[in-house]
């Protein structure tokens, strides 16, 4: 969402903390602003930590209802995305200790499968398919680390003011899961 | 960095969109809560004034200054069982202000009186009228039961 500047000039962008004064002064619909802005970064996150859409959306959902109920304890407000994945991490935990026991399930990318049926689609997505099933295997911490490093593409520090762990930790849980990676998928590959 | 994990980041980092079902379930529960919390607030509001009303009422009744000059009125009748006092303070209601019975049998009670000439009588057991014997007569008592007079001087209290 934005609203004009005025004729002729580019849109003006609020920045979070603007649109979260807004909510809080009880414009409830300027939330969907960060929703918007953050919603499928979310979704990419949770799916890829739950190996499941449906959990993922779920988690997200409640994320965001979180987020809004306890938007006026936001600390820092130009910071809001790194506040909302603090939630995300701590959602993704729960739902991943809850699921931990059930088998765990591959990624139903619809687009994806409707894109196998063309021939030369078919090993990206078996690829992808592979990837996830390896991202599965690992330990919850390991899987938060790597993807908050190389899909998030957080700092160190970033990462240890979100997920509360401290910067060595978080280094060896990145290290450890790089390595388990490349062993599972050179085995996936090598087969 | 190995060039694998970059490219597997890069094959993570595919979008993952969020369902437009999806955010019009963030969005309605988003909007359920506000109007929850627009309730409670009103809610609490409405409290507040009620208590606001409750407690000015109080102060009002309670805390006002006592109108009039407090006067002590004793009669030593120790065989009585009920003594009032009855005048133009109390429009002469045999029921308005009973007098207390002391140990020693004096019956006596106080009444706020405003600044003037008033007068007044005991009743004593609900028939018979007996004038203060320690206030002077009211003009015109010649003429019936008797009755007393007090006077209350102005900025008394």
């Amino acid at each position: 969402m934005t609203h004009d500047a005025g004729p002729g000039s580019p849109p003006v962008v609020p920045s979070d903390a603007e649109t979260i004064a807004r909510v809080v002064a009880g414009d409830t619909e300027a939330f969907s602003i960060l929703v918007d802005r953050y919603g499928n970064r979310a979704a990419r996150y949770a799916t890829r930590m739950l190996g499941d859409r449906a959990e993922a959306e779920e988690a997200v959902q409640d994320t965001f209802v979180r987020a809004y109920r306890a938007l006026s304890r936001c600390a820092d407000r130009e910071r809001f995305g790194h506040w909302l994945f603090s939630i995300l991490i701590n959602r993704c935990r729960t739902a991943g200790a809850r699921s931990g026991r059930r088998a765990r399930t591959f990624v139903r990318d619809e687009t994806a499968l409707v894109a196998a049926a063309a021939p030369d689609a078919f090993d990206g997505v078996a690829w992808r398919e592979e990837i996830a099933h390896a991202l599965a295997r690992l330990e919850m911490s390991q899987r938060e680390a790597f993807l908050l490093k190389h899909v998030e593409q957080l700092s160190y520090d970033e990462m240890a003011a979100i997920t509360g762990a401290g910067i060595s930790a978080l280094k060896m849980r990145v290290k450890r899961a790089t390595d388990q990676l490349r062993m599972l998928l050179h085995e996936a590959y090598s087969a | 960095m190995p060039d694998w994990v970059d490219q597997l980041g890069e094959e993570l980092r595919a979008p993952v969109d969020l369902s437009s079902l999806a955010t019009a379930r963030i969005m309605a529960a988003v909007r359920a809560d506000a109007s929850r919390r627009r309730r409670r607030a009103r809610t609490w509001q409405a409290l507040a004034v009620a208590a606001v009303v409750v407690l000015a009422i109080g102060i009002a009744v309670y805390a006002r200054p006592v109108d009039g000059t407090a006067v002590q009125f004793a009669l030593p009748v120790p065989a009585a069982h009920e003594v009032v006092i009855v005048g133009d303070f109390n429009h002469w209601d045999t029921h308005a202000t009973p007098l207390r019975r002391t140990p020693n049998g004096t019956w006596q009670t106080t009444v706020r009186l405003k600044p003037g000439a008033h007068v007044y009588s005991f009743v004593v057991d609900g028939t018979r009228w007996v004038p203060d014997p320690a206030a002077p007569l009211a003009p015109g008592s010649d003429f019936g039961a008797p009755n007393s007079l007090v006077t209350v001087a102005p900025g008394t209290t």
